[in-house]
Formats: structure tokens, sequence, C-alpha cells
């Protein structure tokens, strides 16, 4: 219905984003259906267009037209504004033509595999061409054109991302619309837990609705992808890899041959830089959403607005959507505002409203240089300049007026910025962490370290809020957090660019803590249990370890151990019972280099000796080699005591019932059952005695001390050369 | 067992060196054949363990002295794997549930109450109750504590839990009353001495007492400590000089010299040195308090009365504030940055004075 | 329940969840095995009546016993004080052999969180009660939820019971023991009549102490007694217990002497404590840090050691009340500082510090 009020310059520019985009259109492979559509859609514009000119040229005044009113008054009451001008077609997007295009293409890459369209292998060619021509330098999203060997564009999944109310989602549902996909939406509202989502994702991408009209591939969006646990997304990554070994989707996907995503996946979010995204980022094909041109979503909102009949200028719509941050949600929220109070929209009245400003995210990066960075007045609206940094200081006296308030150099206002933007961004600790490990490199005036120590008194103060609340899930506490930061902003910022790294430190250091912990751990569960039982980690590592280290290496010559005087072997020995108590070894290990050197296995060294310390002494490796081998024996040595103990106590204990060893066991005869029958060919019992004879003879083998066992048993024993004649003189014995 | 700290254990309490009074009392009681749950503390390197490991083999004989090490699997309420090493034997368990951190009650609701569940399965065992050692009862968060103290009430029959603990502060009182306190203190330096002589004695070497004197005033109190000191000096240098370096340990020497800078110079460059050096103490894994020992001794040494009672107040308070945190580093250096401004202030003034 | 009771415990808890007081012991108390019952629970009151000093609960409860109704009811008050004691030995009396299936007792300690009020308290409460025993004798229709250390639970699992108490109010009473009143929220308070449990006087405890001394036979001296009796602070199963341990670490028939419950109850000795002040009368740092090096390697408990000298503090004729109240001040935070798990080295530094410094104004 609302077609009809479009205006003509609407249209001009829209027929001209027609033309220009038909022949893009027109060369992708456009199946009938959709040339069809193409077809109906333009006949409709047309009479549309007419419909409109017709109405256009009535007069201006027609806006106050009754008719008009009421009808958009009655929808106003169905529907939001914004869901009543989302674009209905790909033509009518308001957002960066580049990124449009982007998606675009990328999403007509998937027709061989979808559509299973072959010709389109020539026609891409003339895509590819076309691409350098026309825009391929200017675009930064870098589209890998080729195929794999499944057909599938080497990017399975696209990532759209940019701040909110720029219209990705409308992006990606217009485009895959127009590529004749069916799209299926997950977002946050709905369950993403790996489970889930991984069902999810298998229902939408090898699935295709049964329902409707024409039954359609689906196209699988994912909204809000920066919000999903990381498990989740990395359920996604395996499954886009083919390397899914989930077990129903493995099953599944056998049957089909190759686990091959085969379905495109759009996947959007609003910070592209969250950690859980970070393997995602590195295989996905990234299109990064440069804000809408002010003039562009200005000229939109005017077209809205005269619809909508407000009275209005460009200069205030301007102002609005530089305001919003080109948030063409925020400016139509704020435009049915104003709208429902059935007032004019001013410049001023722009100004004054506090509706255009919205909760936008930042990175962490632009939060932590807003902390660091004292912001230079703004002078684009406004021409109040005020001199450098002397005055910065100063209180200013009227902090309602205007252009207190847009200016950035009052304490308050200050104060404010601060305070919102850490609010915005929300992540409180990580963004502590970031201002801790950077501000001590910050160029500020403090030769008292005044500033500094109050900062870190802060410091103390967030730590110990924030783990009260970790603590006790005490979230009250948390609107007390940001204010840390405003503090930290007063203390150490400065006009001069601050060069902020990634804070990583306090993570290096957590993951560095585990490691020695692991390898106090790895010492304490080998250690014998007499040694262990008086030994505690804390007086390991306080006490024992560091002159451990010392005690030892004992001084030994670098000669074979035959030559070590009584003394040196009695250290040797000790050297080694102690290390056997510590479960302590060296362990050969090849250096970058590639020199062997022997290492303490575990590494206490690590755990025991500081950077710019060197142990007192050091063994050479020979004598190392030496003493490692020497453990060895001794450990083996030792088991060996102890099941030869062991065994000696079950003799002991099992006196009655001695069991031979093998060598010194004789044969008994078998006794053969007597009432095994024999029976000849038809099955009958033979009666068949032994002939005495036979007797005889197993009594005379039974008896004599010569046996000889043919292959009979296993035996360890060495092989040593025995003539004939020794084994008859045993005999004869 | 050939370390001398090793070696040279008593193994029963009539051979303890020191203390020998309340080893005589610990005798009479299990003499008795029972004896209540008992809370043993005193600083490291007393001989806590050892007096227990006596305790015990006095109990159930020999058989205490065949060990083995087990280690066990523990679930959480929220699914998470707790590994956890035993040590034990016929007769008693060792357990240390601060190795589970923050889960260490599920420790001692599971680990000790399946223990303490379960009867003496020998008939012919002496005692008809099993003994639980708890190291480093200290560490024990609170809800730990509370979840002891209602196991200790349930099983008095079936098990005594002996608790170890180098202060008995952090102990709450529903359980310091619950348990009789045997106190364990340091032997004097005296003490120190004679033990190292008898070592000395028993590994067939001579010992010159300025040496001895000076381990044991090195050591601190801690027994453990002046015996590999000994051991030591022994590997380095034997026979021994009554003048010989009696070495120290490696963390200290870091420590001091981490004074030793903050003291030397103070601006916020000087602090991010610091702060990388904190952090590789934090990592080689001495904790928090030791650190802010270790700075507060090294600190006070070149102020005046005044200066030394601000910073000693202001290590009270930064070091009170890391139990109520969750990053000790940030604390330490708030220490460390207060320090270094009190210190400037104050150098300032008396150059200020000079002129 | 009963199970519960029997195993008893070694040694008085202090928080609540059993407490003694005095039993008039009927003197045939058979005994098998000394060592094996801890005299805590063997003296530990039967009735209402054996109650002691805390009159106006044992008002109500004896009105109730004659078949008033009970109330919720909300007992606070330093351990050892009988607060548990008093709810069992009513709850014996009101259901006589039944009572163990009338009352549930939660420990707050091993079972808190609101799942754990929620399910259990719900799910007893369910069952409605008959008004007479299963002997046919009538018995109050309500059965009682006992909340020990109540002022451990979390406010979310008080707030989670605070409807529970008015849902089920037909059939179920609440009693909730506590140490700090204060710890409890408000909205739970109001629902509860509230009683104070007072610390014991001194006589009653020597009393007790030596009923329990004749009754099994243990030679105490006369400042030994008196010390037992300081110690305890007014806590009666602390004295007992403390007896207990100190007869069994001695042997039999050997008498105890002060020092022994010194050294059992963990008391700093007085040397120590006046020592304390002493040294920091020097204004010497160097001092003060030897000093507290020796304390630290006795290992004597520090948290005693401040509790110790407030009270020297307290009563001491040199100091001026200002300067009294500077160096309590500090007591209270070094305490509270400890508490939290604070070193206990740098508090007593930082404690002796400051003492230093107001002496020498």
């Amino acid at each position: 219905m609302y077609v009809r009020l479009r205006s003509e310059e609407y249209f001009e520019q829209q027929i001209s984003s027609i033309t220009a985009q038909s022949r893009t259109v027109g060369l992708l492979s456009v199946p009938y259906q959709t040339l069809w559509e193409q077809a109906q859609l333009y006949i409709q514009k047309k009479l549309d267009q007419e419909e409109a000119e017709q109405r256009s040229s009535e007069p201006a005044t027609e806006h106050t037209d009754s008719g008009c009113e009421t009808m958009s008054e009655e929808e106003d009451s169905a529907d939001l504004w914004v869901e009543k001008y989302r674009p209905k077609s790909y033509l009518e997007l308001l957002s960066d033509e580049g990124a449009n295009r982007t998606l675009l293409h990328w999403l007509k890459l998937w027709d061989k595999i979808v559509f299973n369209r072959d010709r389109k292998v020539k026609q891409k060619a003339k895509v590819d061409s076309k691409n350098e021509n026309r825009f391929q330098k200017k675009l930064s999203h870098v589209l890998n054109d080729g195929l794999d060997e499944h057909g599938c564009p080497q990017q399975k999944v696209a990532l759209l991302c940019g701040p909110p109310g720029l219209g990705k989602t409308t992006l990606a549902h217009m485009v895959s619309t127009h590529a004749g996909y069916n799209v299926v939406e997950v977002n946050a509202s709905d369950d993403r837990s790996p489970d889930v989502f991984r069902t999810q994702l298998e229902a939408a991408t090898q699935m295709r609705s049964v329902m409707g009209m024409q039954p359609r591939p689906n196209c699988l969006v994912l909204d809000e992808i920066d919000g999903a646990p990381a498990a989740s997304i990395d359920v996604l990554i395996k499954f886009v890899l083919g390397k899914d070994t989930g077990r129903g989707a493995r099953s599944k996907k056998k049957g089909r041959g190759g686990g091959v995503l085969k379905r495109p996946v759009i996947c959007i979010c609003n910070d592209v830089y969250v950690p859980a995204l970070r393997s995602l980022r590195q295989i996905a094909l990234i299109v990064q959403f440069p804000p809408t041109a002010s003039s562009r979503l200005a000229q939109r909102l005017l077209e809205i607005a005269r619809k909508q009949c407000i009275r209005t200028d460009m200069g205030a719509l301007l102002a609005l959507a530089e305001k919003s941050h080109n948030d063409i949600r925020s400016c139509l929220s704020v435009l049915h505002f104003f709208k429902s109070r059935k007032k004019d929209v001013r410049l001023v009245d722009i100004q004054k409203s506090s509706i255009g400003q919205k909760d936008m995210q930042k990175g962490l990066f632009s939060v932590w240089q807003e902390v660091f960075q004292i912001q230079r007045p703004r002078r684009k609206l406004f021409s109040t300049i005020l001199a450098k940094g002397d005055d910065r200081l100063q209180p200013m006296p009227d902090l309602n007026s205007l252009e207190m308030k847009f200016d950035d150099m009052s304490l308050a206002s200050r104060m404010l910025g601060v305070l919102k933007t850490v609010q915005c961004c929300g992540d409180y600790d990580r963004l502590m962490q970031g201002v801790y490990e950077n501000f001590l490199s910050m160029s500020f005036r403090d030769s008292r370290l005044e500033a500094v120590s109050l900062g870190l008194e802060w410091f103390c103060t967030a730590d110990m809020l924030s783990h009260k609340i970790h603590a006790t899930q005490n979230y009250i506490l948390m609107p007390y957090q940001p204010f840390a930061f405003v503090m930290w902003h007063f203390l150490f910022a400065s006009f001069s660019w601050p060069k902020i790294t990634y804070p990583s430190t306090g993570y290096e250091v957590i993951v560095k803590e585990q490691k020695a912990r692991q390898i106090l751990r790895e010492l304490m569960r080998g250690m014998a249990p007499l040694v262990r039982i008086h030994a505690n980690p804390a007086q390991l590592l306080f006490d024992t370890l560091p002159l451990l280290l010392q005690i030892l290496v004992p001084t030994l010559r670098s000669v074979s151990m035959q030559l070590y005087s009584a003394r040196e072997k009695e250290d040797l020995n000790h050297v080694i019972s102690v290390m056997i108590d510590y479960n302590l070894n060296y362990v050969q290990e090849r250096t970058l280099e590639g020199n062997y050197i022997y290492n303490l296995d575990p590494n206490i060294e690590e755990l025991a000796l500081f950077p710019g310390q060197k142990p007192a002494r050091l063994l050479s490796y020979a004598n190392k080699q030496l003493i490692s081998r020497e453990v060895e024996l001794e450990k083996m040595r030792r088991t060996e005591a102890r099941l030869q103990t062991d065994t000696d106590a079950t003799k002991e204990t099992s006196c009655s019932n001695t069991v031979l060893p093998n060598h010194r066991q004789t044969l008994q005869p078998k006794t053969i059952s007597a009432e095994m029958q024999c029976r000849d060919f038809f099955g009958r019992v033979v009666q068949h005695g032994k002939t005495p004879a036979d007797r005889a003879c197993t009594d005379e083998i039974v008896k004599s001390d010569i046996w000889f066992h043919y292959k009979e048993g296993f035996s360890n024993a060495v092989r040593r050369s025995v003539k004939i004649q020794d084994l008859l003189n045993s005999g004869g014995m | 067992m050939s370390l001398w700290v090793d070696k040279y254990r008593p193994n029963s309490l009539t051979k303890l060196d020191y203390h020998k009074a309340q080893a005589l009392h610990l005798k009479n009681m299990v003499q008795q054949g029972d004896f209540p749950h008992l809370l043993v503390y005193g600083p490291s390197g007393a001989g806590k363990k050892t007096r227990i490991f006596c305790l015990l083999r006095e109990l159930y004989g020999p058989g205490v002295e065949r060990l083995r090490l087990e280690h066990m699997n523990i679930q959480t309420p929220s699914n998470k794997k707790i590994d956890i090493t035993t040590v034990s034997s016929n007769y008693h368990l060792e357990v240390n549930p601060s190795d589970a951190g923050f889960h260490d009650r599920v420790v001692i609701q599971e680990l000790i109450k399946t223990v303490a569940q379960t009867h003496q399965l020998d008939p012919s065992g002496q005692r008809e109750f099993k003994v639980v050692v708890i190291c480093e009862a200290d560490c024990l968060t609170k809800d730990a504590q509370h979840a002891l103290r209602r196991t200790m009430e349930k099983y008095v029959a079936t098990c005594r839990i002996i608790l170890v603990a180098n202060t008995i502060s952090r102990v709450i009182p529903a359980i310091r009353s619950r348990c009789l306190g045997v106190r364990v203190g340091a032997p004097n330096k005296e003490e120190i001495i004679n033990i190292l002589q008898s070592v000395c004695r028993k590994e067939g070497l001579s010992l010159p007492n300025e040496l001895a004197e000076r381990i044991a005033v090195q050591s601190n109190g801690n027994l453990r400590r002046a015996i590999l000191f000994l051991e030591t000096c022994k590997v380095q240098q034997y026979p021994f000089q009554p003048d010989q370096k009696v070495a120290s340990h490696d963390w200290e020497i870091y420590l001091k010299d981490t004074a030793k800078m903050i003291v030397l110079e103070q601006s916020p460059q000087k602090l991010l040195q610091i702060r990388s050096r904190l952090y590789e103490l934090m990592i080689h894994g001495i904790p928090s308090e030791i650190i802010f020992k270790g700075l507060l001794q090294e600190l006070v040494k070149n102020c005046d009365m005044q200066l030394k009672t601000q910073i000693v107040e202001k290590a009270a308070f930064f070091e009170h504030r890391i139990h109520l945190g969750s990053k000790p580093i940030i604390h330490l250096e708030a220490f460390v940055a207060s320090f270094m401004a009190i210190y400037k202030k104050f150098m300032e003034a008396t150059v200020a004075d000079l002129f | 329940m009963q199970a519960f009771l029997k195993t008893g415990k070694l040694s008085g808890g202090q928080g609540s969840s059993s407490t003694t007081k005095e039993k008039s012991c009927s003197s045939g108390v058979s005994k098998k095995k000394p060592s094996l019952t801890p005299w805590v629970e063997k003296y530990r009151p039967q009735t209402v009546n054996d109650v002691v000093e805390q009159n106006d609960v044992v008002q109500v409860m004896r009105q109730c016993l004659n078949g008033a109704d009970l109330p919720n009811l909300l007992f606070y008050g330093p351990p050892g004080t009988g607060k548990t004691s008093t709810i069992l030995a009513a709850a014996r009396q009101l259901f006589g052999d039944i009572y163990k299936d009338r009352i549930l007792e939660l420990n707050a300690s091993d079972e808190r969180g609101i799942q754990v009020i929620r399910e259990k308290v719900k799910s007893f409460a369910q069952f409605s009660a008959s008004s007479i025993r299963p002997d046919g004798r009538p018995c109050p229709p309500f059965k009682i939820v006992i909340l020990d250390e109540a002022d451990s639970m979390t406010p979310a699992a008080q707030a989670a019971l605070r409807r529970t108490m008015e849902r089920e109010s037909r059939t179920t009473r609440f009693c909730l023991v506590c140490n700090y009143v204060s710890r409890i929220i408000p909205p739970i308070t109001s629902r509860c009549s509230k009683f104070r449990f007072k610390p014991l006087g001194s006589e009653l405890i020597r009393e007790r102490l030596q009923l329990i001394c004749s009754e099994e036979k243990v030679s105490c001296g006369e400042d030994a007694m008196k010390c037992l009796v300081e110690t305890s602070g007014g806590d009666l199963r602390r004295a007992i217990t403390c007896l207990q341990s100190c007869s069994r670490l001695k042997g039999p028939g050997i008498e105890i002497h002060a020092d022994d419950v010194q050294e059992v109850a963990g008391v700093v000795p007085v040397q120590w404590v006046n020592g304390m002040l002493e040294v920091c009368h020097h204004n010497n740092y160097e001092m003060l840090t030897e000093f507290v090096d020796r304390l630290m390697q006795e290992g004597y408990c520090v948290a005693q050691l401040v509790e110790q000298l407030h009270e020297v503090i307290v009563f001491d004729n040199n100091m001026t009340d200002q300067q009294k109240s500077l160096i309590c001040d500090k007591l209270g935070v070094c305490s509270f500082r400890m508490q939290d798990g604070g070193n206990e080295y740098i508090g007593l530094l930082d404690l002796g510090c400051t003492i230093i410094r107001t002496m020498k104004t």
C-alpha cells in the first residue's frame, strides 16, 4: 500500500539503481523463475510509478490529506516503523553497495552445488572479469572466487559485521531470498547450546522445506552470533570444515557421502573481535559494514517523513542521522516518536532530544583509548573552541547549556563521557586489566607518584568489587565498577595518542603459574611415600627445592665411573638415591640449536630458578648422562629387590605348597583315563587293553632322570651348547 | 630416605629432640587407647608432621610405615572432576584438601566422609578407629571448615581427625573448640645446633660450632631448612670451614633485590619493572603474603621510626585487601607504589632540610 | 537425629549445634569406658528445667509444655550457652518417643542453599501431625524445623524461608539458632519471637565443673579450676572440653595444673602479653620485630593474643583514655584482618607500631 506514496526522487534513484544492478543480476545465472519475478516486479513498479506520479502531481499540501493521515495512523498501531519500512527487495537496500554486492556474489557462488548449474562456470569468468574491472579495488573484502573439490566456495561462511542498525539482518534476508533460498534464521532468542545448535545446523543445511509453494533450498542465517557460547561456535566451525565428529552428524553425513556443508551459512555479529569468533574469523568471508552515508540515510528519512506527513527539513534529518551514528533503526524510532507527538521536527529538537543516544558498544581498544586520551573538543557542529590543555580542569559554569554539553573538555563531561563508554562496553574485568597493564606506559606527569599510588588504590577497590560480585553473585554492586575508570581517566589521561597493547600479561602469568603447579604436582606424584608424607607443596617450593638443586650437584670429575674415588662414589650414590626419592631424573632434550642437553624431569629448575640467576654450579653433560643411567639402574635394582622381598614373603607364607621352578620339576606320567573308549570305523566300541610292554615302557621313561621336553612351556634360559655325552653322564650317575 | 632431612627424622615419640614434655603427654594420651581430634599447629619446619607420624606409630605400630600413594577422582556437584592424591596406610589416610583449591569442601564431604563411615576392616587391629590427617587446615575455605565440623561430630566413633596448620588464626572457632590443640613451637637456636651436630656425628663429619650457629640463625627456627642448609654446605665444601658461606634460597635473593630496586628509584617506569619481577615471583609459586613480608622487612631498613610505622600500616592494609580481592599483583603493586610515594616525599623533605 | 545424638561429639562446638547445660546428673551414669563418651554429651541437660540462667526462654517452654501454642523461635547468643540443648530438650519433652519424627534439624553449615531449604523443608512440612501420640497421650499437633547456624545461611536462602514459614505455619514451627542475630534478615526476625541467651556466670560454670570432676574422678587444683573458668568466658562447653582434654593428656589420677589448662585452651601466657606492651614502651622497631619473630616461632595464636591484649589494655592504669581508645581501635582492625586471612606477622607489627606511636604522645 505504502508504495503508492513514494515520491519521484525516490523512484528515480531506484530506477537508476536498477539499471546499475540489472547488468549484474542479468549476468548471474538467473533462472526463469527469478526473471519472471523480476519482470513482475518491474511491471508492478512501473504501475506504482505511474500512480505515484499522479499523486505527486497533486499539490504538496496534500500531506495533511485526511485519508492519508488516518491510514498511517491505522498502520501506526499495527506496525513499528522499523518493520514497516524494512526494504522489501534487494534494490531497496540502504546499506553500502559494496557490501551488498560482495555478499550476493558470494551467495551466487553456491549455485553450483545448491542448484546444480554447471554452465555457471562460464559465466563466473565474466563475473570475475567484471569484478576486477569495476569494484575489486575499492572493496576491502577479499572474496575468493575459487571453488573447492566439492564445488563449494572456498569460504563457506560469510560473516557480516558492523555496528547495530545498519541493516545487516535485512541484507542477509534480502540477498538470500533474492538468490532463491529459503531463509532459516537462528538468533539469540533461540537456544544455542552446542547440542541444539548442531541439530539446528543439520536440519537447516541438509533438509529442505516441503511446505510452501516451491520448495527452495535453505540458507542459514545465524544472527547475533557474537553472543553465542564459544562451544557452539566451535561446533559451527567443525561443521563447516567437515570435521564434525559428533555422533549424530557423523552417521548422517556418512550416508550422504562426505561431510560437506552444502548450504550457505551467513553469520551476523556486531563485534567481530569477540574472542569466541576468533577461529571463525579465519575461515569466513568477512563483510565489514561501513556505516551508511548520512546523506543517504537522511534522504531515506526524508522520504519516510514525507510519507508520514511530518514537517521537517533535510538539515534536521542530517543531524539526526549523525547523532545516531547512522543507525537506521534509532532514527526511525525518533521519527516515530516525533510523529506521535504530532510535532514538527527541527534541528533544535533533534539536538535537544536524548532519544537519539543509543547504547552503542565500542570495541575494547576504543574504550581504553577514551580512558587514556582527553578528547579534543569537536568542532564540527559547534564553534566553541577552547584553548588547549591549560584550562582543562576549569569547572564549567552551566552544564546544561547546549555548548557545555557538547564540549568535551570540562571535567564533568569528561566524567560522563568515560562513564558512558565504559558502561556501554560492560566487560569491566577485561577493561580493567587493559587499563592496568597499560597505564604505567602512558605519558602523564607524576613525579611524586601520588597519582600512581592513588590509581592503584582504585585498582584494589575495583578488584575487591569484582571479586565480591563474582563470589557472592551479588550484582547489585555492578553499577559502582565504572567509576574507577573515571578516576583512572582523570589521573592518567593526556592529549597525546595512547599506544595501547592488548592485555595479555595477566593471562600469560596464569598459564605459567599453572605450568609450575603442574610440575610440582608431577613431582609430588612420584615421590617416595615416606618422603611424601612429610612434604607439602609449599614447603617443597620454599625450602627444599632451591637447596635440592645445589645438593644434587656434587663435585664429580668427568671420568669413567670406575675411576672414581670412594668418596666420589659415595656422593654419587647419595645423589642418585635422593633423586629417586624425589622422583627426579635427567632426560635428554634437544635444544633449538640442535645440541642435546640433559634436563631434570620434572624440571624443578623452572620452579626454583629466577631469570637472571644462574645455578651455582653445573654438572657436565657426561656427568648428567652418567647419573641418568645410574638412576635408571638403581630404580630397576630397587624394584627387583622389592619383588624379591615380596616373593620371599609369599614363599614364607606358602611353605606348604612350594612351587618348584620349572627346571626342577619332574614329569608325572599323564594318567590316561581308562574310560576312554576306542571306536572303530563303524562307531562300535573296541575293547582293547594296553599291552604290558607299553606300560613297562612308560614306567621306564617316567622313572628315568633324563627327560626331553619338546616345545613344552616357555623358557628364557640362556642358550648354551650341551653335548649328548654330558647328558648321558648325568644320566649314568 | 637419603636426604638428611628425611634420613634422620625421629620416628618415635621418645626419640624426639625437643618439647619432650609434650611428647610425653602425647604418649600418655595414646596409651589410654584413645584420643580426641587433634589440631597440631606451629610454624613451618617445627616438626609437626614428624610428631604426628611418631604418634601414629605409637598408636598402630610400624604398620603405618607401609604407605602407598593413591589417586582419587572426585566429582563436584558442578560436574568438575578433581584429582586428589592421598597417602595412606592400613590405619590412616593423609590428604591435602587445598590441592582441590576452591572445591576443598567437596573433598571434605566426599573423601573424608567415606573414610569416616567405613569401619576398620581388620578386626584384629588394635584400634577401632582410623585416623585422617588433614594438611594445611588453615588454607581450607570457610565452607570446607564448616563441613568438616559436622563430619567431626558425626563419625567420632570410627574416625579421628588430625588437623595440621601453620596458624590457627584462620581456623574457625567451632573447629578449634572441638579439637585438642597441640602447639609445636619452633626449636630454639641451641636445640637446632645440637641437632645439626648430632646429624654430623651420624654422618661421620665434623661441624665447627660457628658454622652450626650461623646456619641456625639463618634458618630462623626452621629445622628443615637448617638441615638442608647443612647438607648444601657439605656438598659445596667439605671439610667445613667456620667462615663458609651458607647458601640461601634463590627466591629470597630475588625478593631482596626487588626491594632494593624499589628503594633505589621511584618512577612509573621502575614500577613497571617491579611489576614484572613480582609476576615472576608469583609464577614461581611464592604466595603473596611471603612476598609482602619479605618486601616489608627490606623496605623499612632505611627509614626512621615515623616512616616505618607508616609503611607497616600500609603493608597491613594492602595485605589484608589481597584476601578480599582476586588479583594479588594489584595489591602488591599498590603497596609498592604507596611506599614509593611516601619514600619520595620523605626524601624530598630531608633534602629540603639539608639546604 | 538419634544417631547423631548417640555418636555425639567429642568436644563441644562453638557455633551452635548443641550445647552443654548443667544436667543434674543422676549419679548412676554407667561408666564402662569413660574416655569414649565426650563429657559434653554426657552432661547435656535432658529437660527444659535443667537449663539454667535463661529464665525467659525456660518460662515460655514451660508454658508450651503445659499446652500453650509454640511460636516460631529465634535463639541467639554466644556459643556454649545452651541454645540447641534447650530446643532439643523441649522437643523431647513435647513429643516423647516420637520426637525424632517430629523434628528436622538442618545444619546450615553443610546443607545450605535455596534448593535444600525448599525441598527438605517443604517435604517435611507437608505431612500433617496428629495431636495424639501412638501410645494415646496427647501431644502438640505440629512439627519443629530446627535451623542450626542460621546466620551462615545465604540471604537468598533466608528469603526463601520467609514465605515457607508463613505458609506452613499450620503444621510446622521453626526454630532458628544462631550466634549473631544481625545476620538474619529482618523479615525473618520479625516473624519469630527472639530470645537472647546470656553467657553463663562463672559461679555456675565452676559448680558444674566441680560436679564433673567428682563424677569422673579428676583431680583439679583450685588455680586450674579458676583458669578453666576464666578461659571459658561463659562458654560451658568449652570449659568441659578443656577439662576433658587436660585429664586425657595428663593421664588418670594426675592433678591438673593451671599451665596445662592454658596450653590446652590455647591461651597465650601472660608474660608474652605483657611482653608485647613492654617492648612497645621501648620505642624501638628492631626490638619489636625481634619480639614478633619470636612469638611467631613459638606458634601462638595471634588472634588470641589480640583478644588478651584487649583485656590488659582496657584495665591498664597507666594509659589515658584516649590512648586506650586509639589502641583498641587498632586491635579491632587487626582482629578483623586476621579473620579475613591477613598475615599475622604484618598484622602484629602494625599493631605494635600503633601502640608505640600512641605511647609516645
